[in-house]
């Protein structure tokens, strides 16, 4: 399973264009805006694993391996995964993409605090909304999400802004209907990520290159340290009898 | 006598005033001082403290001390006598340096009179008149004189350091306004090209220097190092652009056609840039010239894997033979004002050069956003890659033409095919469609791309008789060249089924899942015109076979025939009749070895005059009308009916 490794900074809503010119600049490439759109799933009480996994199993198709992964992990304990469905407002967009995100790994002295990182695992499957329904998620949870990318030498740069949908509220099915939505808060967030294979020297190499990017950005972009319970995605509810 | 306090203790025995100087002060601590002093007065002291007894401390002291003065008074009086010398002696001394020094002096102004005060011993020593004097500031007639001239001098040198600073400055402002024509022509030429787009900014290693970024920011690596250039200032305030070690003098790629060896046709190139350009200007030139170096670097580098698609790389070209007669040629070459001043041609190789070079830089485009794509797709965690495939940049040009290379070759076949069947009488027919490109919608650029990348397929509908008809499909792949779907279509009538579908179906391969099959491809034409070969005879015994079974009206039993009973031939393209299989008719579609097209073969074996014969017919596409062959239909009827016995 790789791991997403990534650093958090805050951008104030003044500093937004400002930010994006640096980013384009930096890159050399224009920004990619998305529109997506998040759905958080809970798993009912009581449920453990992903029931309908044999099946999947038996299909052999290319997904089942993650899904298998998915089970284990389940089993042990229960989470919140989301779904990811990008530019969900163009009629020709891939459908949505299942994430499944770890609690980030405790501090070590590996890597500095200001860097995050967490087992994640990606699963892009036209299935998904049946199965996690026949596995008893029920949707928690949607939002959508508005976000800008750069990319450059495997680092990803977004920033990302979240856009709450009111529970009860139709869906935006327009980019015109997105004004109508408040955002959350009055800043943006901006990630630096990349995504590596879960093995020592990849990570290694990954802490380096995060780091030369807190280096260029000082002045600039600010890079906190995040508590890791930011980023829990574990259920805590009280499980039934299995 | 003293008068320190008892509490300071006894004073450590002293052997009294060693000096005069210390019997002067003790004199002087007495109340009265030197005055009260005399010789009398000290003895009475003296003996009443010696008859008071010795008691009193001060007693003891005065005791103490009068002993020693009494033993030492004799010394003290030598040296103090011997002081007393000696400082007389040093006064002495003192004065007469005084008076010599004095004496000297007044000897440079005054020999006789110091000559009786002078020391002999140093007048020996130094003689006269070796020491002088003079009066310091004191106005001499010399100096007054001078002050007039020093102030005229004064006011002189002020005048002319004022002169002097005059002309400094200006001069510097003289240069100043130079350097402010200079800038203001620098910086509207950067401003012109800041605004025409060109992003300006300034550059990493020397920050006090613009640079401005002509290059692709999704270029190969080698590229995109010189895609800057500083932009400084020349001598004349104009804007040097130094693009760097690739960009040497301007490039074009150029397109040539060969039509056996010789130069027919040729893509345009622009003219050179005069020296005197508007900085836009150059930017862009730079940023074309790096354009085509990458073209040609790109092209060279896909030319090594299409060395089988008669592809052929040279020192300065890369060679791209269509067929026997017609070559492309690609080239980079300098624009120098001799190549750009042929006149541009229209005919229609021209045209055709320019489209493909055209061509070339869309494509070149294409890839580059292609890059752009790849830097996310490349995030999904994999390990680093070696340098990128080639782009294909000639392989569609290298498709395209070998697509319309065998789309004619299969129209030409088509027709031949047709015209052979009609002038038999059959009413055969082709039709030709091809897939208009579709427009763009919203992302026009990608889908120009797509469509540049490979060629529309060709749609050739044929019908040999009304129910045997077919669909060719011609798909155009870069890895596989063009290759051919073939599809039985249901006859005009709807209740029929085309008869080849079950005698001679196209090869379809089926996949594991039921229901649905794979498309097979034909690879070439060989093997398509095979299967043509092979089905037009088929369809038509086939067709005849209904005729044969048609309900004849009078004339078996008129003529006591037995109806004949007719099978198809094993072979499949013929009939025979069933009983002695002696007599028939075959169809046979050869392919004339020559031009390669297809003519129609009949051979008959029936009855004529109670002998049997045997007679051929040909119909070939060479021959207008229908001179030689006759009409089919007339001649199976007739070699059917005359097969009974």
């Amino acid at each position: 399973m790789p791991h997403e490794i990534f650093l958090t900074a805050v951008v104030n809503e003044n500093d937004f264009d400002a930010a994006v010119k640096v980013l384009g600049g930096i890159t050399a490439m224009r920004e990619q805006q998305h529109i997506s759109r998040v759905c958080y799933y809970i798993h009912d009480v009581g449920v453990r694993g992903l029931p309908s996994i044999k099946e999947i199993q038996k299909e052999k198709g290319p997904t089942s391996a993650s899904w298998q992964e998915l089970h284990q992990i389940l089993l042990k304990q229960s989470y919140i995964l989301h779904t990811r469905h990008r530019d969900f407002l163009d009629p020709t967009s891939p459908g949505p993409v299942l994430r499944f995100c770890d609690q980030p790994d405790p501090e070590s002295n590996r890597y500095p605090r200001f860097i995050t990182q967490r087992k994640i695992l990606e699963i892009n499957d036209p299935r998904t909304g049946k199965i996690l329904a026949d596995s008893k998620f029920t949707l928690k949870s949607e939002m959508v999400e508005e976000s800008y990318h750069w990319w450059l030498n495997d680092l990803e740069y977004a920033l990302t802004r979240i856009l709450p949908v009111p529970p009860g509220s139709p869906l935006p099915q327009q980019v015109s209907d997105l004004n109508d939505l408040q955002p959350l808060s009055s800043f943006w967030m901006l990630y630096v990520r990349t995504w590596v294979e879960s093995n020592p020297e990849r990570m290694q190499q990954a802490y380096v290159r995060l780091n030369q990017v807190k280096n260029d950005f000082t002045g600039l972009f600010e890079f906190k340290t995040m508590d890791r319970r930011a980023h829990d995605t574990r259920n805590m509810e009280p499980r039934g009898s299995a | 006598m003293d008068s320190r306090s008892p509490l300071q203790g006894r004073p450590p025995v002293s052997r009294g005033p060693q000096s005069i100087l210390e019997f002067i002060h003790r004199i002087n601590a007495e109340p009265g001082g030197f005055r009260k002093l005399n010789e009398h007065d000290l003895r009475k002291q003296i003996a009443a403290q010696h008859a008071s007894g010795h008691d009193n401390d001060v007693d003891v002291d005065m005791a103490d001390v009068s002993e020693p003065e009494q033993t030492v008074t004799a010394n003290d009086l030598v040296t103090a006598r011997d002081e007393i010398l000696r400082n007389i002696h040093a006064a002495h001394q003192t004065a007469n340096f005084t008076l010599d020094l004095i004496s000297l002096l007044l000897s440079k102004e005054n020999p006789a009179q110091a000559a009786a005060t002078l020391n002999p011993e140093l007048r020996n020593l130094v003689g006269i008149g070796t020491l002088g004097a003079t009066t310091l500031d004191a106005p001499t007639t010399l100096a007054q004189n001078r002050v007039g001239d020093n102030m005229m001098v004064s006011i002189g040198k002020r005048l002319i350091s004022v002169n002097a600073a005059a002309d400094s400055a200006l001069e510097s402002a003289k240069r100043l306004q130079q350097e402010v024509g200079l800038e203001i022509k620098y910086w509207s030429e950067v401003l012109a090209v800041s605004e025409g787009g060109w992003s300006t900014f300034r550059l990493p290693n020397e920050p006090h220097t613009l640079g401005v970024k002509f290059g692709f920011s999704n270029a190969a690596p080698d590229f995109k190092a010189s895609s800057i250039a500083p932009m400084r200032r020349a001598e004349d305030g104009a804007v040097s652009l130094e693009p760097g070690k690739l960009v040497g003098q301007s490039k074009r790629f150029q397109v040539s056609i060969l039509g056996d060896g010789e130069v027919v046709g040729k893509s345009s190139l622009a003219k050179p840039l005069p020296n005197d350009a508007p900085l836009e200007s150059r930017v862009r030139e730079a940023r074309d010239t790096v354009f085509a170096q990458e073209l040609w670097h790109e092209i060279n580098r896909e030319g090594r894997t299409l060395l089988g698609h008669r592809v052929r790389l040279e020192r300065s070209a890369v060679t791209y033979a269509v067929d026997s007669k017609k070559t492309l040629s690609f080239q980079l070459v300098t624009l120098d004002d001799q190549i750009s001043a042929d006149p541009s041609e229209t005919t229609a190789d021209y045209g055709e050069a320019e489209n493909i070079n055209v061509t070339l830089h869309l494509l070149l485009a294409n890839a580059h956003r292609q890059n752009d794509r790849r830097r996310y797709d490349k995030y999904e965690l994999k390990e680093k890659r070696g340098p990128p495939q080639p782009y294909s940049l000639l392989l569609p040009i290298v498709t395209y033409y070998q697509h319309e290379g065998t789309v004619e070759q299969c129209a030409s076949f088509f027709s031949a095919l047709v015209s052979v069947l009609r002038s038999a009488g059959l009413d055969a027919s082709c039709t030709m469609t091809e897939e208009p490109i579709r427009d763009g919608g919203t992302q026009p650029l990608a889908a120009l791309g797509t469509s540049l990348l490979s060629p529309s397929d060709v749609q050739f509908d044929l019908t040999i008789t009304p129910e045997s008809r077919l669909r060719v499909l011609t798909k155009a792949s870069p890895a596989f060249g063009t290759r051919f779907l073939v599809y039985l279509q249901p006859p005009a009538q709807a209740d029929l089924r085309n008869p080849l579908s079950t005698c001679f179906p196209p090869y379809t391969q089926d996949s594991g899942i039921p229901g649905s099959n794979v498309d097979t491809f034909y690879d070439t034409t060989k093997q398509l015109f095979w299967y043509l070969t092979g089905a037009v005879p088929r369809a038509l015994a086939l067709s005849y076979m209904a005729i044969v079974h048609e309900p004849r009206p009078d004339t078996a039993e008129a003529n006591g025939h037995s109806a004949t009973h007719w099978i198809v031939h094993s072979s499949d393209k013929g009939l025979v009749d069933y009983d002695t299989q002696s007599f028939g008719i075959y169809f046979d579609v050869p392919l004339d070895t020559e031009t390669g097209l297809p003519a129609l073969h009949v051979a008959g074996d029936f009855e004529e005059d109670d002998k049997k014969i045997h007679r051929e017919w040909r119909w070939t596409s060479t021959q207008a009308g229908s001179e030689s062959g006759g009409n089919l239909e007339q001649i199976v009827r007739h070699v059917l009916s005359n097969a009974g016995f």
